[in-house]
């Protein structure tokens, strides 16, 4: 529970709107060390939106995000990620003609402050690689990776920028249910080295089965924050997703 | 003073045909097109070979040259374009380029590399007054066409099933697709429109000033001046952009004609830097 | 098949070994060149030799940052007024005027790095402007314009004879070709990589985008500043019509590009391959010299690419099969609001 435990990602009161439209209108709330927050809601709700609030490349429209305290509104993302909070993104974005390992390697180089102190880039490329256990890949182009590795690369630069939180955002997409669990053991793997995690799924069994919490986003707005099983049996949840009727019946 | 205003505007409906087709490219397609100026000089150059070595009154020259400079770009997109955008966007640059290279010389061979005008007989009255300077009717009967054919493109653009496919492309790009839009269609139809246009305007600007070969990339730039002037994506700003062109460009011919380029260059860079989205554009003035 | 980035983090010393292996070759085949031939064709490797440096130089910012320069010849041309002014008003060696050279260009590449907010066709398009405007500077400012107050250029005698010259050339090119393979390995090197690629992706990974924007911006802006200085006394009349000339920005533009942007050999590839074509052109198909460049330029853009590299790449090596549960086209990262 929170009470004594000091946050590592506080979102407070976010707004983004543009142009008219109002992405998102007002969500708080907060992220612990060493935690699986997972975060999930209809489609448009703004989650992605959330995301990208969070890792700079759309500036707030109101209220605040803190990383440890500082605030990260009016950082560039490069900054954000130096000060530890790593996102993948959601279409494939890795580095086509460049080898896995050099496409790990990248982020290495350009690590921030959460990873481990005294080692080497090439140590920490190689150390993410075999944690997401595609060394054995290193010297392939990444773009003749099947789709499972290709996520696999994707946490594993993650892993590499040396993140303090880790942003996922839908890495399920497109997996069947091996791969998919595959993955989900993966990313408890990086838990494991401390890192927290922000979830965002579709997938509802692997985020109820990572997460220690989850968060609900709707039209722009949080209606539920709380461990897997209650947010499941929360009438507010359910009626986002199936509709007012299947609620009432709960 | 206001004589160089009033002719400046005269010919800045013209800068504007040209410049739509630009930014229309730009826009829809999202590739930079080097080899416009050779569409506006080709236009005009033909215009003036059908008139005169064919013999054919001005106005079914004019669009007959105008169709002919409309298919060749919808070719060269077909033909070129379309095969390099799909692997490296960024070589279309320089793909450009080189087509307009070789169109120009081709042009030189073909026709010599002189400048040709084209002087064209009407029943008009030769002009009336405003103010203390004299316009020629015909250099008013152009403009009015200007803009009668800038007219004509705003109800193809905000009308036609072709009008809807290019704001499709140009405002929301891979919903577009999803749409059942067929890009590659919409690509070519959008070049013969970008060409037919600067055909147009090359046209009529041949019955006004000369035009010859090498003047392609002047026209390059001066559509990407006014674009950039006029905002992308707002065919009011490209011809208000169009006009202010005009003026510009006759002012600087006019008083610092040495520099003139090097005027032209510096608003250029004026603009690039302080207000890249043009005085009407919406704000995506910067993609790649 | 685009030919594959590997960086220097694996395997990374002894690919650097075997780059600077192959160079030694390289400086080995041409340092017998003027026992060999005549001078017309020393100074035409004079010329090779130039256009490999300018053409590797813009490889950095065109082809391993993607922003296609396209006044970038106002650097050349900078560094032979440096050259000249020295040489000629101050008495100064040609040493002193080549770093001179480097070092101006370097600081006027800084002060105009406003222009990479824009992109694509408005970063070509300002560069180019800041190509007219110093064209217009060095034609008017008086301090430019020549030794006396009528002159229209400077007459700069030369200080080495033809076969200094050429080892002159041949010297710094093989310093150039050495900074760039160091360059293209580093952590620069995978910064602009992922830049030209998608800058947001690069900036999310922690990049500081503009910071090596500019630094590909100003080392690919020096090295012509140096190679404009040696020019000075080689071509020994600096005007701006002699070295601020459209075709020697056209000329390393086309040459990376035909060769192959974005790695080390294809522009010197494509240097070597076009003078070769102007040798052959200028000679015998004179009338059509500018057309066959132009149809050049079509041929390899539509046809490959990738440049010539990519199309050697491409027919030595077997096209991988395609996987079965192969992944989706890589896209640009979308940010959706």
């Amino acid at each position: 529970m929170s009470g004594a435990r000091i946050p590592l990602l506080e979102v407070v009161h976010a707004a983004r709107n543009f142009g008219g439209v109002v992405a998102l209108k007002d969500v708080s709330f907060q992220v612990f060390p060493d935690e699986v927050v997972g975060l999930i809601g209809p489609n448009g709700a703004g989650k992605t939106t959330l995301f990208n609030l969070i890792s700079g490349l759309l500036p707030l429209s109101g209220g605040d995000i803190r990383l440890q305290g500082q605030s990260l509104s009016r950082l560039r993302p490069d900054q954000i990620c130096a000060r530890g909070a790593v996102r993948t993104f959601q279409a494939t974005s890795l580095l086509g003609n460049m080898t896995v390992w050099d496409n790990v390697h990248v982020a290495s180089l350009f690590r921030g402050a959460g990873g481990r102190a005294g080692l080497s880039a090439a140590e920490c490329t190689t150390n993410a690689l075999r944690l997401c256990e595609i060394e054995h890949l290193s010297d392939m182009a990444a773009e003749q990776v099947s789709v499972g590795d290709q996520k696999r690369i994707e946490i594993a630069r993650a892993v590499a920028s040396g993140p303090r939180l880790l942003m996922t955002d839908e890495i399920l997409a497109g997996l069947n249910p091996t791969d998919a669990a595959q993955i989900v053991e993966i990313l408890r793997k990086v838990r494991g080295q401390g890192i927290s995690i922000i979830f965002v799924e579709h997938d509802m069994r692997s985020v109820m089965s990572l997460s220690d919490r989850v968060v609900v986003i709707a039209q722009g707005l949080k209606i539920a924050d709380g461990p897997p099983r209650e947010v499941a049996r929360s009438p507010d949840v359910i009626s986002v997703y199936l509709g007012g009727r299947y609620a009432q019946g709960v | 003073m206001e004589d160089v205003i009033i002719y400046g505007l005269l010919r800045g409906g013209i800068y504007a045909l040209a410049a739509f087709g630009f930014s229309l490219v730009l826009g829809v397609i999202g590739i930079v097109n080097f080899a416009h100026g050779v569409f506006v000089v080709f236009g005009g150059l033909l215009t003036h070979y059908l008139a005169t070595k064919l013999g054919l009154p001005y106005v079914p020259a004019l669009i007959l040259a105008a169709v002919a400079t409309g298919l060749l770009a919808g070719l060269i997109q077909r033909l070129f374009i379309a095969r390099t955008f799909t692997s490296e966007p960024l070589m279309v640059l320089v793909q450009t380029f080189g087509i307009a290279t070789v169109v120009t010389e081709l042009g030189i061979h073909y026709w010599g590399s002189q400048e040709r005008v084209l002087r064209v007989e009407t029943g008009l009255p030769p002009g009336f007054f405003i103010g203390n300077t004299f316009v020629p009717s015909f250099d008013f009967v152009l403009f009015l066409l200007s803009l009668i054919s800038a007219g004509v493109l705003y109800l193809l653009i905000q009308k036609t099933r072709f009008g809807r496919a290019v704001r499709a492309c140009r405002d929301e790009r891979q919903s577009a697709q999803l749409n059942g839009i067929n890009l590659s269609r919409t690509f070519e139809q959008t070049m013969f429109v970008s060409g037919a246009w600067s055909g147009l305007a090359g046209g009529m600007f041949i019955a006004l000033s000369p035009l010859a070969p090498y003047m392609d990339f002047d026209w390059t730039i001066n559509s990407f001046l006014v674009m950039v002037i006029g905002g992308l994506g707002s065919m009011v700003g490209v011809l208000v952009g169009g006009l202010i062109f005009g003026v510009l460009a006759f002012a600087s011919s006019f008083y610092v004609p040495t520099v003139a380029p090097a005027v032209t260059f510096s608003i250029l860079l004026l603009f690039l830097l302080f207000r890249p989205q043009g005085l009407f554009g919406s704000g995506q003035g910067t993609r790649k | 098949m685009r030919s594959l980035f590997v960086g220097s983090g694996r395997s990374g010393a002894a690919r650097l070994r075997l780059q600077f292996a192959w160079l030694a070759v390289f400086a080995l085949a041409l340092a017998p060149i003027p026992f060999l031939v005549n001078d017309y064709w020393v100074r035409v490797a004079v010329f090779v030799l130039i256009n490999i440096g300018l053409a590797s130089s813009w490889n950095i910012i065109g082809g391993f940052a993607g922003y296609a320069s396209f006044g970038h010849g106002v650097f050349f041309g900078l560094g032979a007024f440096v050259g000249a002014i020295g040489i000629v008003r101050y008495g100064l060696p040609l040493l002193v005027m080549m770093v001179a050279g480097g070092l101006v260009t370097g600081v006027i590449a800084l002060l105009f790095t406003p222009i990479f907010k824009q992109r694509g066709l408005y970063f070509a398009l300002s560069s180019l402007a800041v190509l007219l405007i110093f064209d217009n500077i060095l034609q008017r400012w008086s301090f430019t314009r020549g030794l006396r107050q009528y002159d229209v250029g400077w007459s700069v005698q030369p200080s080495l004879s033809l076969t200094g010259f050429y080892y002159t050339f041949l010297g710094l090119i093989l310093v150039l070709i050495g900074t760039v393979i160091l360059l293209a390995g580093s952590r620069v090197g995978y910064a602009l990589h992922a830049l030209r690629r998608d800058e947001v992706l690069a900036s999310s990974l922690g990049i500081r985008v503009l910071k090596y924007k500019v630094i590909a911006f100003v080392f690919s802006a020096a090295w012509p500043g140096v190679l404009g200085a040696a020019f000075a006394p080689f071509i020994s009349f600096v005007s701006v019509q002699s070295v601020l000339d459209m075709k020697f920005t056209l000329n390393m533009i086309l040459a990376t590009l035909f060769g192959g942007a974005g790695t080390v050999i294809g522009p010197i590839v494509g240097a070597i391959a076009l003078s070769v074509i102007d040798q052959l052109t200028w000679g015998n198909f004179l009338e059509y010299h500018r057309l066959i460049f132009g149809a050049l330029i079509v041929a390899i853009t539509t046809f490959a690419p990738g440049g010539l590299v990519s199309l050697f790449l491409s027919l030595t090596r077997r096209a991988p099969k395609a996987r079965p549960e192969a992944a989706p086209p890589i896209g640009k990262v979308k940010v959706s609001s």
